[in-house]
């Protein structure tokens, strides 16, 4: 058998792909790919405790130049943001929740405590039991546009209703000057 | 070969399956927990910005409102100050008759007096809004300098 036979058999019994297996496999990959990249860039928003973002990069390297204590836990807010308003509207915009289900017997629980964006300073947040005044949490400053979800109680609290009331103190953004502030009212729904 | 490729191609969709089923389940649970749904938005002033009126005294005008309601329920905002006062910077001026380093102030809305904790805005609608005047009297400057104080709101839903 000379080479150019030898060649020829080799090629009859060598691998077979059909193109539409080829594009298949292709599609596929690109499918994984694709995952995989979204998943590499937003992996410490889903599963991290500090969104990686550079909005907290900002925050962090602000942080380390003022004084002022921002809180770790704040992130970008990911959630229906209120309607931009006419620029002479100066004010703060405070967000409210008729009531908020946590996890009961857990300290650790989801509580969204939000400053929303275009607001003209920092958040200072207090959650307190109306029944007993006891603080169950209390946050560091929230920049405006940023919430934290994921809350650490002082205790975790038994199935059932809480009235409590998240006290809104603020600061203008140069971190000088107290500004207006609010108590919102809520009921706590641990279950 | 081929059984091979068939394989790896099963296990990259198999793969893809599971991020597209389990990581966005993950963000979803946490948008839900935020309940956009049911809630509001209150705007308060930012500051107080009192300023020389044509009595001689000093006023301002500071407008509450609601923007978003989505509980479909009644919003109620009082002011929740103790009281409605101006504290000075400098603790050094002293008035043996008056309590030193204060300035009080009156509130009104459409031209009636409100007392501390009063309620200024009730509605159960999407947009609403109150003007308050708040007015310092000439009789009550005593002392010059500079002197500060914020409004605390307190914001309640009727049930």
């Amino acid at each position: 058998m000379n080479k150019q036979e030898q060649d020829t058999g080799n090629q009859q019994t060598g691998i077979i792909i059909q193109k539409k297996q080829l594009v298949l496999f292709g599609v596929v990959f690109a499918a994984v790919l694709a995952g995989g990249v979204a998943v590499a860039f937003n992996w410490n928003n889903w599963f991290g405790k500090e969104p990686v973002t550079s909005a907290a990069e900002e925050t962090a390297a602000e942080e380390s130049k003022s004084p002022l204590e921002l809180d770790p836990n704040a992130g970008n807010w990911d959630g229906k943001m209120p309607q931009e308003t006419a620029p002479e509207d100066v004010g703060i915009k405070i967000p409210g929740y008729p009531s908020i289900d946590i996890q009961a017997d857990s300290e650790n629980v989801m509580l969204p405590l939000m400053n929303p964006e275009g607001n003209p300073c920092y958040f200072h947040f207090t959650v307190v039991l109306n029944d007993t005044q006891e603080v169950l949490y209390e946050s560091k400053y929230v920049p405006p546009g940023q919430a934290i979800t994921d809350v650490t109680l002082s205790r975790a609290l038994p199935a059932g209703e809480y009235t409590a009331t998240i006290q809104i103190s603020t600061l203008s953004l140069d971190g000088e000057t107290p500004l207006n502030g609010a108590n919102v009212e809520t009921v706590l729904v641990a279950k | 070969m081929k059984k091979t490729l068939k394989h790896i191609a099963v296990l990259c969709a198999a793969l893809t399956a599971v991020q597209v089923a389990v990581v966005p389940s993950s963000v979803r649970q946490k948008l839900i927990a935020y309940a956009d749904d049911t809630s509001y938005i209150i705007t308060i002033p930012s500051t107080i910005n009192f300023t020389l009126d044509e009595s001689g005294g000093y006023s301002a005008k500071a407008n509450v409102s609601i923007t978003e309601n989505t509980t479909g329920k009644t919003i109620i905002v009082n002011l929740g100050n103790d009281s409605f006062q101006l504290k000075s910077d400098a603790p050094t001026i002293i008035d043996p008759e008056e309590a030193w380093g204060y300035i009080n102030y009156t509130v009104s809305k459409d031209g009636t007096s409100l007392e501390t904790n009063s309620e200024i805005l009730n509605v159960t609608g999407k947009n609403d809004n109150t003007e308050l005047l708040l007015s310092i009297p000439k009789d009550n400057i005593v002392f010059a300098g500079e002197y500060t104080g914020n409004l605390q709101f307190t914001i309640s839903v009727l049930s």
